[in-house]
């Protein structure tokens, strides 16, 4: 019974959230408490018997605010958003608060600088042959590098095998792991919606290339292909550097984009059936704010979601590419690189900080990006029934 | 219908040949030669110099058109490729034997498609019956667990799952082997444990979701609502109503899974040292086995292209609604 009446509230719910935009301000407080708006309902009725405009108290909520809210409603968006904050912050303030960073997490666990402390210092006189020579006798300290060292106060996760501090390069690993993310899907977004929208506008033969190049592309597979070109790239002497990672990266936006052409195309292909498409052409306006300025904006919830959900996957590759070792050159600090000690079985087994931190990082990055963007459908999709 | 498929399958042809060629020039782009180097080697330690090596190496190696790495030798290549390929003739590969390549994707795929498989009906079992279950109770806590589960085993990178579960159940715990097939049918079942748990939790959470959607779909639809009507019982309307429908969207789904069905999980295969194609195909593509890597790339996209194919044909033959070619 009790159940029965959760159903209703949650269909009360949605139909509240269709019309919000025109709703009235106490049909909106009545979502988040029931009893509240039961009252306010009330009182909605004794304003009427007043003569009361209604609409005076009307608060209209523009479509984005309207999705903003059903956003955050819901537990696990905000949880995905509130991770993808930490890790960011992790990421790019985290080094700032490390003792052991600089250029990019290499500094080693010995401090340069305490090479030259000088415990003590004393004057001695020493004789060789006739001559009588003044030196001063310093004894320095001259610190080890702790390899492969326990985790301690010092390094909260340990240091590697080459005596970093494993902290600090996760940080340092998260800047190239998350920002990376992020510009493989804005390119790839770009030309997929650039793409999409040509083939879907235009349709006839302009269609027919544009697909047949979308079917060729996603029928190549991901990971034979970045093992090849992760050789060639390496033999034409990019091995070493970051920008091994960053030509993979563009690859991987040259076979990634068809996904979102495929989107814009299907989208744009209803949508441009339909009537205000219609009123648009007899207005007169150009081809290219026809596209750009009335079709784009309708496909635009679509192209957020799977933008977000393409972040986790992109986070994905860069750590696959890195644990497989063609990735990143192996001394950047990059999450999918931390992980790939895990190849070599005495760190798998024996230190598992170096490689768990890394990988719980890869995991949780995931699956923010995935909560907010099943969050983010969610809230766009006005048909949904909460 | 049978025009529709015919001209599909055409299609299909002209998808593959811009594929192949993408896939051999990036091959040959490749370095390293698996052939050439170990052929130098052995030449070498044998006193022959150098010259004589070089010379009798491009001899050889004209015979498979890869001698040239001109634009022009590079397509000369191609088509000597192409040609046999068309005859059912992959070339050899050269790391694993000297045999054929379709001989060398036989015998190792079938060990790919052997786990793939049981790991394939081990999330089907579990997650249809499951994703019924969510749907059905919409928003109660059977429903949130299982959706964050899933949303978590998803999120796993393969090689984080199966390094964790090699450190814990196999080094520490000791249950399970670290890696391999073993010896005789149950060693075999005992090493697969690992990299088939690894499997399932990575998938089921697709499937799982896929079912719970399609599942709500269903339960708004009229004839669920007529089955209510006629007073059906709770259990039957879910069990027969309910079940049938939301497994034609699945039969469909299935096809897409055909590349990774056949095609082998490289991390997993080769985190727990499987020999399944995957496995082989990556140390191949890294030692430039260049008829090897060509063979699975191609064996990949055909693959992918029959899986879609499939889907499309299935949407009709399930689905009478839907009318194929329009």
């Amino acid at each position: 019974m009790k159940e029965k009446k959760d159903v209703t509230l949650e269909e009360n719910k949605a139909e509240e959230v269709v019309t919000s935009t025109v709703a009235p301000e106490s049909t909106v407080v009545a979502d988040s408490a029931w009893s509240a708006g039961q009252a306010e309902a009330a009182a909605e009725e004794k304003d009427d018997l007043h003569g009361e405009n209604l609409t005076d108290r009307a608060k209209v909520l523009s479509p984005w605010m309207t999705v903003l809210k059903r956003f955050f409603r819901s537990k696990l968006s905000v949880i995905g958003l509130v991770t993808i904050v930490v890790l960011f912050l992790f990421a790019f303030i985290g080094p700032l608060c490390s003792p052991w960073a600089a250029a990019g997490g290499t500094k080693l666990d010995s401090n340069p600088e305490l090479i030259k402390e000088i415990l003590s210092a004393s004057p001695v006189t020493y004789t060789v042959g006739d001559m009588e020579y003044e030196a001063l006798a310093v004894s320095v300290r001259i610190p080890q590098v702790v390899k492969l060292g326990d985790i301690s106060w010092s390094h909260w996760m340990g240091t590697d095998d080459m005596g970093y501090d494993v902290l600090t390069r996760l940080m340092y690993g998260g800047r190239v792991s998350l920002t990376i993310g992020f510009v493989v899907v804005i390119i790839e977004t770009v030309i997929g919606v650039i793409m999409g929208g040509l083939a879907g506008y235009f349709g006839k033969w302009v269609d027919n290339v544009i697909m047949r190049i979308v079917d060729i592309l996603s029928c190549i597979p991901t990971l034979p292909i970045m093992l090849i070109l992760s050789v060639v790239f390496t033999q034409s002497g990019l091995g070493s550097s970051i920008s091994k990672l960053y030509y993979m990266m563009i690859v991987l936006c040259l076979i990634g984009w068809t996904g979102t052409a495929r989107l814009v195309r299907g989208q744009i292909l209803s949508l441009r059936e339909q009537e205000f498409m219609l009123a648009a052409k007899a207005s007169g306006l150009s081809t290219f704010s026809k596209i750009f300025k009335h079709l784009m904006p309708n496909v635009i919830p679509q192209l957020i979601v799977s933008m977000t959900l393409g972040l986790g996957s992109i986070i994905l590759t860069e750590a696959t590419l890195g644990f497989l070792g063609i990735g990143a050159p192996l001394n950047t600090a990059t999450w999918g690189n931390l992980i790939n000690v895990a190849n070599i079985s005495t760190y798998r087994q024996y230190y598992p900080n170096l490689w768990v931190g890394a990988g719980v990082c890869i995991t949780l990055a995931i699956l923010a990006f995935n909560f907010v963007g099943d969050g983010l459908r969610d809230a766009f999709d006005p048909k949904m029934k909460r | 219908m049978v025009k529709y498929v015919i001209k599909r399958i055409l299609l299909a042809l002209l998808i593959l040949f811009g594929v192949s060629i993408i896939l051999y020039v990036l091959i040959r782009m490749m370095p390293n030669n698996y052939f050439a180097d170990q052929y130098k080697l052995t030449r070498a330690n044998a006193g022959i110099p150098q010259e004589v090596i070089d010379a009798e190496l491009t001899e050889i190696l004209k015979q498979y058109g890869l001698d040239d790495n001109s634009f022009g030798g590079i397509l000369k290549g191609y088509f000597m490729w192409l040609g046999k390929f068309l005859t059912g003739d992959m070339g050899i590969s050269f790391k694993y034997g000297n045999r054929p390549v379709q001989d060398v994707i036989g015998q190792y795929m079938w060990i790919s498609f052997g786990i793939s498989f049981v790991a394939l009906l081990l999330e089907m079992v579990i997650a249809i019956p499951l994703g019924i279950k969510c749907a059905v109770n919409q928003y109660g806590k059977l429903d949130y667990v299982a959706t964050v589960l899933c949303m978590v085993g998803i999120a796993f990178p393969s090689f984080f799952l199966g390094n964790l579960f090699i450190k814990w159940f196999a080094v520490d715990l000791g249950w399970f082997e670290t890696g391999g097939l073993g010896n005789g049918f149950f060693d075999m079942i005992w090493h697969l444990i690992l990299p088939m748990t690894v499997m399932v939790i990575l998938n089921i959470g697709g499937l799982m979701r896929y079912t719970r959607t399609n599942t709500l779909e269903v339960l708004n639809a009229d004839y669920i609502r007529t089955a209510r009507a006629k007073g059906l019982s709770e259990g039957k309307v879910v069990y027969k109503h309910v079940f049938r429908n939301t497994m034609i969207p699945l039969v469909t789904q299935l096809s897409f899974t055909l590349p990774s069905l056949f095609g082998g999980a490289m991390i997993t295969e080769e985190i727990f040292a499987l020999p399944g194609i995957g496995q082989i195909a990556y140390h191949g593509l890294l030692e430039g086995d260049i008829f090897l890597a060509m063979g699975y790339n191609m064996f990949l996209a055909v693959l992918t292209v029959i899986g879609v194919l499939l889907a499309d044909i299935m949407y009709a033959v399930v689905d009478p609604r839907i009318k194929l070619g329009s």
